[in-house]
């Protein structure tokens, strides 16, 4: 297993300081520290809902909770873990305000190319591309459980509580959803649309 | 959020599929550096400056501003209907030395407005930065640096407005080929304005075929016709752009779109 974004160290100690300005309002620290959280937020936005089209929107609307949370971060656990956490409740929240919205989504056009990357190969990047469109494909609630647990590697228990429903639930879900990702993915779909 | 226990979840990995999220490239589709600082200080502009207090705070001026407001325009109205109305006056008994007063045609001048006492602000009470101040004399190319300001801070009709400046005030000058090709971008990806994109970008490409801007303005006439449904439209837009420019960053996603456009 890859390291995690959840086992990433908080903030390294040579940035205490900058999340220190932050948590007191200082502009540019927190502008930084947003930067540098951006494509960690789209990110996990993207894996939670569908399509592309509202993930600016989410993104946008967690990075001001950030901003307004910053302050109530205790530093008594993992920043990143706080993080994502916000983003998650900050997307249930958009998704719930805008429910029947997702109804209307009929796909995005499966974007699959070649870009370059400072930060990963472009091959990483079309895997993510092709699995969240994969994942585009699940139930909204399996897909939810998929997405704590293996991308934010949240407990069943953890799942059961942010979500609100019985564990026995999310374990379904999870077995469900893995079941039909494994099989949307060994559909023989070859990434379509590759550029060279 | 601490990291699962080992075999919770009925222990199946999943990790050939979905890993633990990281700072990585994906699946989010990649924004520019431009778009990502735009967006974080929009973000911070909308968290700092509407901070949330327990009784919301109304947005309107008050009802006094307003109303003076309304009689100061009233007035000027009022004075502008006078001036049409009243019959020609003999000239005054001249007792200083008089201005000459420029000859009027009769009603097809427009009569100034008087202006409002002084400006009132209606958003952003508390501006965290100085706030930017649009002369009325400034050239396009202040106008233009201004915009990008406001544009950067997510104000994005502010910025629009002040694009639309430039381009009146020089609609052939080089400021007003970069204010077109920006208030596309701004129409296409804030304003929800394809059609009026699709007007920039085209007069751009138009007014300037070649130009520094060129191959950002052709691909935005592709993706407005994109965003307006008109794929027809929008292949032959991304079949020209591609032959005048294959080797811009946006080609290979120009080509893919192509692709996907293209009958099997």
């Amino acid at each position: 297993m890859r390291s995690s974004g959840s086992h990433a160290t908080v903030a390294p100690r040579g940035e205490d300081a900058r999340l220190t300005a932050a948590m007191r309002g200082q502009r540019d620290a927190t502008e930084s520290l947003l930067l540098e959280l951006l494509p960690r937020v789209r990110n996990l936005v993207r894996y939670l809902v569908r399509g592309d089209s509202d993930v600016e929107d989410i993104a946008q609307e967690s990075l001001i909770a950030l901003v307004r949370g910053l302050p109530t971060y205790r530093g008594d656990g993992r920043f990143h873990g706080w993080v994502d956490r916000v983003v998650v409740r900050t997307t249930f929240a958009w998704l719930k305000r805008s429910r029947g919205r997702e109804a209307r989504y009929s796909g995005d056009p499966v974007e699959l190319l070649a870009v370059p990357s400072d930060e990963a190969p472009a091959d990483e990047y079309l895997h993510r591309r092709h699995l969240v469109a994969l994942l585009d494909r699940l139930s909204t609630e399996q897909r939810h459980a998929l997405v704590l647990h293996h991308v934010l590697e949240l407990s069943v228990q953890e799942i059961s509580t942010e979500l609100g429903v019985p564990f026995e639930t999310v374990r379904s879900r999870l077995r469900l959803g893995r079941t039909a990702l494994r099989a949307l993915a060994s559909d023989g779909e070859s990434p379509e649309g590759e550029s060279s | 959020m601490s990291p699962r226990p080992p075999g919770d979840g009925d222990g199946e990995p999943l990790d050939d599929l979905l890993r633990p999220l990281d700072n990585g490239s994906g699946p989010a589709r990649r924004l520019s550096r431009q778009r990502s600082s735009a967006l974080v200080q929009a973000a911070l502009d909308a968290a700092l400056q509407q901070a949330p207090e327990p009784p919301r705070r109304r947005r309107r001026p008050p009802v006094w501003l307003m109303a003076g407001a309304a009689l100061v325009f009233t007035g000027a109205a009022a004075a502008a209907v006078w001036r049409y109305a009243r019959p020609e006056q003999p000239p005054p008994q001249m007792l200083k030395p008089a201005v000459p007063e420029p000859t009027r045609m009769a009603t097809l001048e427009p009569v100034p407005l008087p202006p409002p006492p002084e400006p009132f602000v209606i958003e952003h009470p508390r501006p965290l930065r100085p706030s930017i101040t649009v002369k009325e004399s400034s050239k396009p190319e202040d106008l233009l640096r201004q915009a990008n300001a406001l544009r950067s801070e997510g104000k994005w009709r502010d910025a629009e407005g002040l694009y639309l400046r430039v381009i009146r005030a020089e609609p052939s000058s080089l400021a007003a080929y970069v204010a077109r090709v920006a208030s596309g971008s701004l129409r296409l990806e804030h304003l929800g304005d394809a059609r009026g994109a699709l007007r920039q970008y085209q007069d751009a490409v138009r007014l300037q075929p070649g130009g520094m801007l060129d191959p950002e303005a052709r691909h935005g006439v592709a993706e407005a016709h994109r965003a307006l449904g008109d794929t027809a439209a929008e292949a032959r837009a991304l079949g020209e752009f591609l032959t005048l420019h294959p080797d811009s960053p946006l080609s290979a996603a120009s080509r893919a779109r192509l692709r996907e456009l293209s009958p099997p």
